[in-house]
Formats: C-alpha cells, structure tokens, sequence
C-alpha cells in the first residue's frame, strides 16, 4: 500500500513542479499587467513540440535542443506581447480574457497545422530510462529531470528578482506603476520582459515534461487552466505561493486521482479552485486586496 | 410607409418563387463517406480516406457499378460527433447520396445512429462496438465491417481459458471502441471462468496511465487486456514496460497495424491479438479463400501510397466492396431497396473474413474471422487461428 | 432608440426569418439549409440569456455549457430512462438549472473579474466530467434522446423535422429577446445596469446587488438549460463532449464578438460563430485559425463588439433611403 503512495507522491511531485512553472508564469505577468493569460498553456505545449522538432526532427543533441526551444518560446512571448497584448492593454477586462483565449484557440490551430495532430515522441534525456527503487517502485528518470530543471529556473527567478536591476524593477512596477514611471523605469518593456519570462517558464516546463507524457497541439489548455489553479491556490501575485500552490495541486491531484478515481481527476483539481475561490480567494500566501471606492 | 412597402415586395417575391427542384445526377452513383482523417483518430481516418479514393479509381476504371460511374463525397468528422452529424445531413439532404459508408470511430457511430434512421439512409460503418448494429430493432439502416469488439474479447478469453488463465487486469479507454471492450469484457469473463481482478479506465487526452498500472500491478492479475486503438495502446504498452509487468499482454484487434508499432517501440512486443488476416497475408497458407484478395489490395495500396496498408483500410474497403456488391444485387440507387440488398450479401471474402449479412445479423462475421497475432520485434507473426 | 422602434426592428427583422423557411424549402437541399439556421437558433437561445449577464449584470461565466448540458440530461432523464413526455423533461430541466443556479450563485457571484472567470470555468468543467464519468447516462459514449412530441405532434418526423425544429428554436429566441429587452427597460433593468456601473454605490443607494445577480444567473442559466434540451431531441443523441469547455467559449465569443451591450448582438454573435465552418468548406481544417483570428481582430478594433458596425451600417443604408 505504502508503495503506491510513494509512487503517486512521485507523479504529483513531477506535475507539481511543471504547475509550478506555469503558476510562476501567471504571477509575473499578472503582477506587471493585472492581465491573466488565458494562453499561458500554450507556451507549455510550444515548448514539447518546438523540442521535438530541435531533438527529434533535427536530431541536435539534447541540451542544445533544450536550449533553443527556451528561447524560441521566449521570442514567441515576445510576439504574442507586442502583436496582441499591447493593443489590448486598455480593453475591458472581459475583452481581455477573450482576446487572450484567443490567442491560446489560434496557436493551438497553428500547431495543429505545423506539427499535425498525432502524440510526437521525444526521447528521455538519459539513456535509462528508469530505475528501480523496489520491486514495486519504479523512479522514471524523466522525473528527476523535470524536479531538478524547474527547481533550477525557480531558482534563477528568484535570482533575477532579487538581484537584477531589471527584476527588482518589475517588483516596484506592480506595486505602484505611477511611481516606477517616475523614476524611469519603462512600463511598456517590463511588459515585454514578463512575457517573455513568463513564456520561456513554460516553455521549459514543456520541454522538459514531454518526452514523458508526449507532446500535441491540444495539451496545452489544460496545462494553463491548472497552472492558473495553482496560482490562485498560492496567493496570485506572490511567487513563493505559485510555487507552493503548484507543489499542493499536483500532489492532491494525483492522490486524488490514485485513490479515488482517475477520471475524476481534473474535477479534483477544479473542485479545490473553486474551495479556495470562495473560502480563501487570496490564497495561501496571498494578502487580502482591498478595493477601493 | 416604405417600408413596409418594401417588406411587402420581399413577401410576395418570396411566396411566388418557383418551387426548384435540383437535379441530380442521374448518370452518376453519389455515395458518402465519412472519415476522422484529422484530429486524434487520424490515423486510423487518413488510411480508410485513402481506400476510398483509391476504390472510387479503381471501380470507375472498371466501368463502374451498374454501368454508372461512381462518386465517393468524402467528409471529414475529426472524432468529433457534432461534426459527424453536421456531415451526414449535408451528404443526405445537400448532395443526396444512396448510401454513407464510415465513421471510422464506435463513438460517432452511435452518435450518428438514430439519425441516419430517421433520415432512412444506410449507413455501413467502419468501427467495431457491438452497439452499433444491435440491438436490431433500432439498427434497420445501419450496419457495420469491422469484427465485433463482442467476438474479438470472446476469442480472447477461450485462448486464455486454454492458456490456463483465470485472473485477469482491465485497462481500456474511457469511451468509444475502449468502453465498448470493457462492456463486452465484464459481460463474459465468468462464462470462461476468468475473474477481473482489477478495471482501469483512461482518458485518451491523459498524457499517461502509470497510477491505473500501479493500482493493477497490485493485484496481481496473471494476464493484462487493454482495449484501445493505436495512440493508447501504446502508451499502455509502454507504462507496463516501465511498471515492469511481465505477465502476458492481450489487446484488441484495434492495434493491427503500424501506427501501433511506431508509437509503442519496443514495448510492444510479445503482443498478443485477435485480428482479421490482411497484416499476415503473406504468411497466410497459399489456398485460403482470402489470401488472393488480401494480397491483392495491399499491393494496390502500397504502390499508391508507397506505405503499408492496415486493418483500418481494410474496414472501409469491406464497407465500399459490400456496398458495391448491395449496388449490384438492387440494381437501382433507391434507399430502401438498397438496405434490403445489403441483407442479402452473403460468402463475400473481405479483409476481416467473410460476410454472411441477414436481416438479423447487420455484421455478418463470426469469429472464424480473427486469427490470433504476436508482435515480434516490431513485425506482426501469425500465432494461432 | 426608442423602445417602440427598437421592438418594430426586431418584429421586421423575425418576419423575415419566419418567411427563409419556406423560401429555402423550394429547393432540393432546402432542409440541409434550414438545419444550418435551426443551431444558430438554440445557440442564440442560450447566448440571448448570457449576453444579460455579462452585458448588463457584469458578470462573467466561462461554464454556461454545463447548464446546457444539464437541460439536455433532465430531459434525458424524464424521456428516456422514465418515458414522460419531452414537455415534463424540458420542465424539470428548466427546475434543476434554477435551484442549481441559484445555489451556485451565492458563494461565487461575490468574486469578481478573473477569479469569477475562473470559478465559474471550474463549475463548468466539474459537471462536464461527471456526466462524463457517470455510466447511468452512457459516460463518454453518450446516449440515445428520445423523439421531442407535444401532444402527439413529432418534432423527430423525418418529413418535417428540420421547419418544426427552426420554427421552435427561432420562436424561442424571439420570445428570450422580447423578455430581456422588457426587462433591460424595466426598472429592475435599469437597476441592473447601476450596478453594473459601479456596484458599491447601487449597493449604497439601496439596490439589493446580490438578488439581481442572481435573477440574471438564474434566467440565463434557464434560457442555456432550455438550449440544451432543444438540442437534445434536434440530434436524437448526446454526448458530454457537446456541452464542454469549448462550448462554453463560444457562448462567451458569440456575446462578445456581437456586442455585449445590445441583446441583439448575442444572435449576430451566434450567427458569424456557427456560420464559420460552412464558409470555410474545404478549407475547414483553419478553422481555429480563422476563429481565433476573427475574435482576437474584432475585439481589438471593434471593443462593443460587431453590432456596432451593423447599426452603422445600417444608419447610412437608411440615410440613403431618406435622401432619395
């Protein structure tokens, strides 16, 4: 019994770390716009199929591979700011949430176009591809890859933050944009960077996630929809929490789905939004907002 | 005032127009055909779409059917039955096809069902649930190819009374030619002694199916069955590799063919199923009724499309075949004389066996059809009849 | 516009749908057209009640399908697994979504913008999967819907079911239609709209915020439900996958892309949405390209959405009768 505790623990770790990435995501450009991205799912699932094209198409070497998909994505995030969001930027806010479903409906047509509609295998980074811990446990390696290059980029964020002129410059642009403008710092380019931060996140969760699950052009949404859980589970807007929030969702799903049923799966992780939607809206870590008259 | 002068014109324009009957052609046999050649099914669609270009060439060379040239309107339905529908009522009632040949999956099927009957249109379908033709009394118009998922799970549990098996794993897909399986699994198990010691069920949009595996792993069945197409399979295959399962793996006859073994890889080996000949053609004894015709079609397809031909293909080039023949037997495009010649095919070779249809029996097959195959490094070997 | 003009416009504009019927029918393949207009109609039905709530309550739900796909089940429910007529189906359809929507009103319309967005998404995709996962009404597979019969007249009858279904559903979006517009009129409508201006100084000047909102939940979740069964007994089949996330989207497209602040926009919305694969014929596999495309474009340029740009149109055609 306790082994298939384990192993669920271990899938719930690999997914949470992916949520994780993609909650981070929603964060950064929820906090230097206010404006949710519908289509951050998308870059997940551009992340799988751009590194199967580097890997598999073009047989290049994994890192590489791994490599450039990041930043392809990145550049992609760039686009989808100046093409879509910037014109949008003073839409309403239901304009908004349309206008960024969107943009997710239009990249999955394309990539349904550019890479067709069947799964596309990428080969695991190492040659083994599992190790057994126990006769009834079996680690695929695939995870250990995942955990530790989205813990990496967690913690190069954090870096980035902290450190960086730049990323501390994104930090004084959500908390007051009236007074980063005063003192120079450029709205219009914070935008830009959080999109591509925040796309080249995802990318790199998608990349590192497929060759595991597979990548195709439709597995994006769902992808976003739980990442945005998380976020919201964590407290949106504070990164520590998406992180966490990821962590919880993916661990509770995957108990969820192991001994309850696996169908239901999905309705879990909804069911535990909706929970912290009307109990706790700001999340765990998240502070209470107050709106103004 | 003028407008309503205006709406008044409108009115009587309107009111007097001349009732226009379209012609149709009356020289030309119009047959639809639905496919899921894009979408998650494609790759069991894009093949029967490919027959029945092929087919419609094919026939028209050798001159037709009733001395009538023959047109094959193909749509496509994406898996998606709204799409399906909308199809069937654009060939019905748009282009007046005699007959509609496909869909390639259970689920749309029996979506479709109730409505080609109302529409009084026969409708010989390429995928396998039982459902789909039975019971008989809601399926006058519909008939179908592919071998039963009822006969092919029957076939299985004989093989593996005989095998000694008795304690058996259940992972099927969640809907469609998976659930069907399950159904018809549940349904006869004890008949052949065999107890279900654990059912899993997938979703085919999950990306894996390691924590249904586990649960199964646990029980310690002495057999696996899954019942899925291609894409599902073979993730299923690959999961049991990685869980480390080494009992024997049964599957269904829905992964006869390449797509199967490109996405299951090495995994796939050692593969046990029930299936029509035409993968093993040429191991096939050199007097057997359908070796000819087997062999025959999958040369035409290979030197027009330069790939290999699989069971899938094989179910649209039944449906077309037996419709052709229904066409001869009627000698006349009308509907219901149509269904009734369809009832009277009967000893025609097809790619699944052959076909004895009756007013009863809208499958014709019985499980004489299926020999048993094993995946051998990656190429399908004849096992057992 | 005045409410009288407003209500002549649209009394002209369902004459001459009344008439296209009849029209189309003088062809051979006039069913296959009339059964393209007949979906518009249940879709229209069902965005009419949505356009309400987002448009004029302010609200947001990206989960309509799931009262829809509620509907289509009760009447599956009463008609095929407890053989009453389709009329005590489209009845308890109408209860269930009532009492579910009021339930499901009170802890989620406090939330607001995204996260209402978001809650309410959920709230769609949890009743899409359990009907998916719940064998009684077929799961995945779907199930058989029995034929729609009032007082033994069958809507189902092969020879005139595509006029019987356009008439039923076009007629019920008229009636949706003259009801919102009385209501927008009403004074609970212009309620209504305070509270969507600024909802803490309606609540200040005494409008009860939280009943409206839920009214206008409620009735649109009715009009969605109402939808649903309709569609139901149209396709004599359902399966969950017809009322899902994507469903729910293109309700919120269809409201938006036609203009969230006239009632009427919701069936311009209906129209364009639906019409697109047709128009795209063989070219149907960029259909999400197009979609994406159509609603990213029209939202950018055209904020109040396409009915907009027919009013304009529709004022300079009229100049150019009045000059003459």
């Amino acid at each position: 019994m306790s082994e298939i505790f384990f192993q669920y623990i271990i899938n719930g770790l690999t997914f949470g770390a992916i949520y994780a990435l993609i909650a981070l995501g929603f964060t950064v450009i929820y906090k230097t716009t206010d404006i949710i991205n519908f289509a951050q799912g998308e870059f997940v699932m551009l992340g799988g199929m751009l590194m199967y094209t580097f890997a598999e198409n073009c047989s290049m070497p994994i890192l590489p591979s791994f490599a450039l998909t990041a930043v392809s994505v990145c550049f992609i995030g760039i686009i989808t700011e100046r093409l879509f969001i910037r014109p949008a930027l003073n839409a309403s806010l239901i304009s908004v949430i349309i206008i960024t479903i969107g943009i997710s409906i239009l990249y999955q047509s394309a990539a349904m176009l550019i890479w067709g509609k069947e799964a596309l295998i990428i080969r695991p980074f190492s040659e083994t591809e599992f190790i057994e811990l126990s006769e009834e446990i079996i680690l695929n390696v695939q995870n250990v890859w995942i955990f530790g290059i989205t813990i990496f980029f967690m913690i190069i964020l954090h870096l980035f933050f902290e450190k960086t002129i730049t990323g501390k410059a994104f930090a004084a642009c959500s908390s007051n944009p009236n007074a980063a403008a005063l003192v120079g710092i450029n709205r219009n380019k914070m935008v830009l960077t959080s999109f591509a931060v925040s796309a080249g996140l995802a990318g790199i969760a998608g990349a590192a996630l497929c060759p595991l699950t597979n990548a195709s052009y439709n597995m994006g949404t769902l992808f976003g929809l739980k990442g945005f859980c998380a976020a919201i589970i964590g407290g949106l807007g504070n990164n520590l929490g998406s992180i966490l929030g990821g962590f919880m969702l993916g661990i509770i799903q995957e108990l969820g789905a192991g001994f309850i049923s696996s169908g239901y799966k999905d309705a879990i992780s909804f069911l535990i939004l909706i929970i912290f939607l009307v109990f706790k809206p700001s999340g765990l870590l998240g502070s209470k907002w107050k709106k103004r008259v | 005032m003028k407008k309503i002068l205006l709406s008044l014109l409108i009115i009587c324009v309107i009111l007097t127009f001349p009732n226009k009957k379209l012609y149709s052609d009356e020289n030309t046999i119009k047959i639809g055909a639905i496919f899921a050649y894009t979408g998650g099914a494609s790759y069991l669609g894009e093949p029967e779409r490919k027959t029945a270009q092929m087919l419609e060439e094919k026939i028209n060379k050798q001159g037709g059917i009733n001395g009538k040239k023959i047109e094959i309107l193909i749509k496509d339905t994406a898996g998606n039955p709204q799409k399906a529908l909308n199809a069937i009522k654009e060939l019905v009632q748009k282009d007046g096809v005699a007959a509609i040949v496909g869909p390639t999956t259970s689920g749309v099927s029996l979506a479709i069902k109730n409505e080609m009957n109302n529409m009084q249109t026969p409708l010989i379908s390429c995928a396998a649930a039982e459902d789909i033709v039975v019971p008989i009394e809601n399926s006058k118009w519909i008939f179908k190819t592919p071998q039963s998922d009822k006969m092919a799970v029957e076939k299985i549990f004989k093989l593996m009374k005989e095998m000694k098996i008795s304690k058996i794993g259940l992972i099927t897909a969640d809907q469609g030619f998976g659930l069907g399986g399950a159904k018809q699994a549940e349904k006869y198990a004890a008949q052949y002694g065999i107890e279900i010691v654990a059912a899993e069920k997938y979703s085919p949009a999950d990306a894996e199916v390691n924590t249904q595996l586990t649960k199964i792993k646990s029980k310690k069945p002495q057999a696996i069955l899954c019942w899925d197409t291609d894409q599902g399979a073979a993730k299923v295959a690959k999961g049991i590799k990685a869980r480390g399962i080494k009992v024997p793996v049964f599957m269904s006859h829905g992964i006869a063919n390449e797509g199967f073994i490109k996405a299951a890889g090495k995994s796939g080996d050692g593969v046990i199923l029930p299936c029509g000949r035409l993968v093993i053609a040429e191991q096939l004894p050199k007097n057997h009724p359908q070796k000819a015709m087997l062999v025959e079609f999958k040369k035409d397809y290979f030197s027009k499309y330069k790939e290999e031909v699989n069971t899938f293909a094989g179910h649209a080039y039944d449906a077309i075949m037996i419709l052709k023949e229904a066409l001869t037997i009627a000698k006349s495009t009308d509907k219901s004389k149509l269904r009734d010649a369809i009832e009277q095919v009967k000893k025609f070779n097809g790619t699944a066996g052959a076909f004895n249809f009756s007013a009863d029996d809208h499958n014709g097959l019985d499980n004489t059809s299926f020999c048993f195959v094993k995946l051998e490094k990656g190429k399908w070997k004849f096992y057992k009849d | 516009m005045s409410l009288y003009r407003e209500k002549k416009g649209l009394l002209f504009f369902f004459l001459i749908i009344g008439l296209i019927p009849l029209f189309l029918n003088k062809f051979q393949a006039g069913g296959y057209y009339i059964g393209v207009l007949t979906p518009i109609g249940l879709y229209s039905l069902a965005a009419v009640g949505l356009n309400l709530l987002i448009g004029f309550a302010g609200q947001i739900s990206l989960g309509h399908a799931g009262f829809m796909s509620i509907g289509a089940y009760s009447s599956v429910y009463v008609c095929a697994k407890l053989g009453y007529p389709a009329i005590y189906g489209i009845a308890l359809s109408i209860i269930i979504n009532c009492i579910l929507a009021y339930l499901i009103s009170k802890p989620i319309l406090k939330l607001k913008g995204h996260y209402l967005a978001m809650a309410t998404l959920g709230v769609g995709v949890i009743i899409n999967i359990v009907f998916r996962e719940f064998m009684y009404f077929g799961g995945g597979e779907g199930i058989s819907v029995p034929d729609l019969k009032i007082f033994s007249f069958n809507f189902n009858d092969y020879k005139i079911k595509e006029i019987a279904y356009f008439y039923l559903a076009w007629s019920l979006t008229l009636a949706s239609l003259v009801l919102s517009i009385n209501f927008i009129n009403s004074k609970a409508g212009r309620a209504l709209r305070a509270l969507h201006l600024n909802e803490i100084a309606a609540a200040a000047l005494g409008i009860n915020v939280s009943s409206y909102k839920t009214f206008i939940f409620v009735y649109s979740a009715v009009l969605a439900g109402i939808s649903g069964s309709i569609t139901a007994h149209y396709n004599s089949y359902i399966l969950p996958s017809t009322f899902d996330l994507h469903t729910s989207i293109k309700l919120v497209s269809m409201v938006i892309l036609g203009g969230v602040m006239d009632v009427k926009g919701a069936i311009l919305g209906a129209f364009i949405i639906t019409i697109l694969p047709e128009l795209l014929g063989k070219f149907d596999e960029y259909e999400g390209l197009v979609y994406g495309g159509i609603i990213i474009a029209a939202l950018i340029f055209f904020p109040n959405g396409l009915i907009s740009l027919i009013k304009k149109i529709n004022a300079k055609i009229l100049k150019l009768f009045k000059k003459k």
